[in-house]
């Protein structure tokens, strides 16, 4: 949220939980979700021609000034098996208080460019999802989801460098993909001791 | 910390990215976490893209009081608003293992411990658009929730020296408030320069002692 400047009902990286078995054996699943950066993005192929684009780095790319209608959104959104994309329609978390708050209104990076998200001004009106966090990527830092996790519970790097972590993690632990069968080709793994049966719980 | 730099192109760096989700391998985490700091050192002497909230300037270190633990905090300031909190990385509290103490603030600027959800918060408690500013004085008789604003300076005055402070309510215009300055009890110097040695004593000898 505060990484990106997300307002109310935008996320780009939405956990829902579900609680599983009965008492004493119970358990909660955590499912962490964003976009999937896929290599064969399905988004992309529902929008105008350069409004989604997939970036040599293997991120998948949103134009806001290509993509701010929400008819665009709605397509790229029906067409992502991921619910990975959102709306901006323009609210504040400190809206209706007595002072709109200034780490709302602050001017922050994504793709490259410095904005303040201001009524009327883009992102506003635009459809918006989860880049990795380019900004501080490109300053050699990590994403936020990587760094705020207090369990250090994810990984990022260089997926075709064999000599990565990621790479290593891969090879080593059993992993899945969501939706793998819908060919998307996504660049998120999940890990697992037991990936079947974690999808079990909700997929029976 | 120099040696462990290795050039590394954006685009090597995020040629193609793979993200994970869960917790299994076992290595050597200080040089992973030492190759950060080297990385955003390559980063940035390449001038890429300025990420504010990573220079050295932009991050004012502290310690987060959203709860009784203390942890090392670092908060990424964008002129002068507090945009986001991060754990110190040389907070055994926020990185595991932290970094090293001999390295400077200006080299560990880009890197981010973590913290939890409530220190997360801080932004929002401190930027409260309900926040309290000023003291709040009784107005009326007890109970009637009738106020008035009072800036701190006047409670602390108030409350040292009191006087006829409530002369504004009904009832109580002669009530004389007994201020700190007339009830602090402890007013001979010999027994607080005896305090002040057993003191000095227990710090010398431990409590025990």
């Amino acid at each position: 949220m505060a990484e990106n400047g997300l307002p109310p009902r935008v996320a780009y990286r939405t956990v829902p939980e579900v609680e599983t078995g009965e008492y004493p054996t119970v358990g909660r699943v955590f499912m962490p979700t964003n976009c999937q950066q896929c290599d064969n993005p399905p988004c992309m192929r529902a929008v105008p021609p350069r409004a989604i684009s997939k970036r040599p780095d293997g991120i998948v790319a949103i134009d806001y000034a290509r993509f701010r209608s929400r008819e665009a959104f709605e397509r790229a959104a029906r067409a992502c098996p991921y619910k990975a994309l959102y709306f901006d329609d323009g609210r504040y978390w400190t809206e209706g208080t007595p002072a709109l708050q200034a780490y709302e209104t602050r001017p922050h990076t994504e793709y490259g460019e410095r904005r303040a998200r201001l009524k009327g001004q883009l992102p506003i009106g635009a459809g918006r999802k989860c880049h990795f966090c380019l900004h501080p990527l490109e300053a050699g830092m990590l994403s936020a989801c990587v760094t705020t996790c207090i369990e250090r519970a994810m990984y990022f790097g260089d997926g075709s460098d064999r000599r990565s972590l990621v790479a290593e993690v891969i090879r080593a632990t059993p992993h899945m993909h969501i939706n793998a069968r819908l060919g998307t080709r996504p660049r998120v793994y999940y890990l697992a001791d037991d990936v079947k049966q974690g999808c079990q719980v909700c997929h029976p | 910390m120099g040696q462990t730099s290795r050039r590394v192109s954006r685009r090597d760096l995020l040629k193609t990215s793979a993200f994970l989700g869960g917790s299994v391998l076992l290595m050597n985490r200080i040089d992973r976490v030492l190759g950060m700091v080297a990385r955003a050192e390559v980063a940035q002497s390449q001038s890429l893209l300025s990420y504010d909230v990573a220079r050295p300037e932009n991050v004012l270190r502290t310690v987060c009081l959203h709860c009784n633990t203390g942890c090392g905090i670092k908060v990424k300031l964008l002129r002068g608003v507090a945009v986001k909190i991060d754990g110190n990385p040389q907070s055994p509290w926020t990185m595991i293992p932290h970094l090293p103490y001999a390295l400077s603030p200006l080299e560990t600027a880009a890197v981010d411990g973590a913290i939890c959800p409530k220190g997360q918060a801080g932004i929002q408690t401190v930027y409260d658009s309900y926040r309290l500013r000023s003291a709040l004085k009784r107005a009326g008789p007890r109970g009637s929730n009738r106020w008035q604003t009072i800036s701190f300076a006047q409670a602390v005055e108030e409350i040292v020296n009191g006087g006829y402070l409530f002369r504004n309510v009904p009832g109580e215009e002669n009530r004389q408030v007994p201020g700190l300055k007339d009830v602090w009890a402890l007013r001979d110097p010999k027994v607080a320069a005896a305090m002040a040695d057993d003191v000095e004593r227990v710090k010398e000898e431990g409590p025990d002692g």
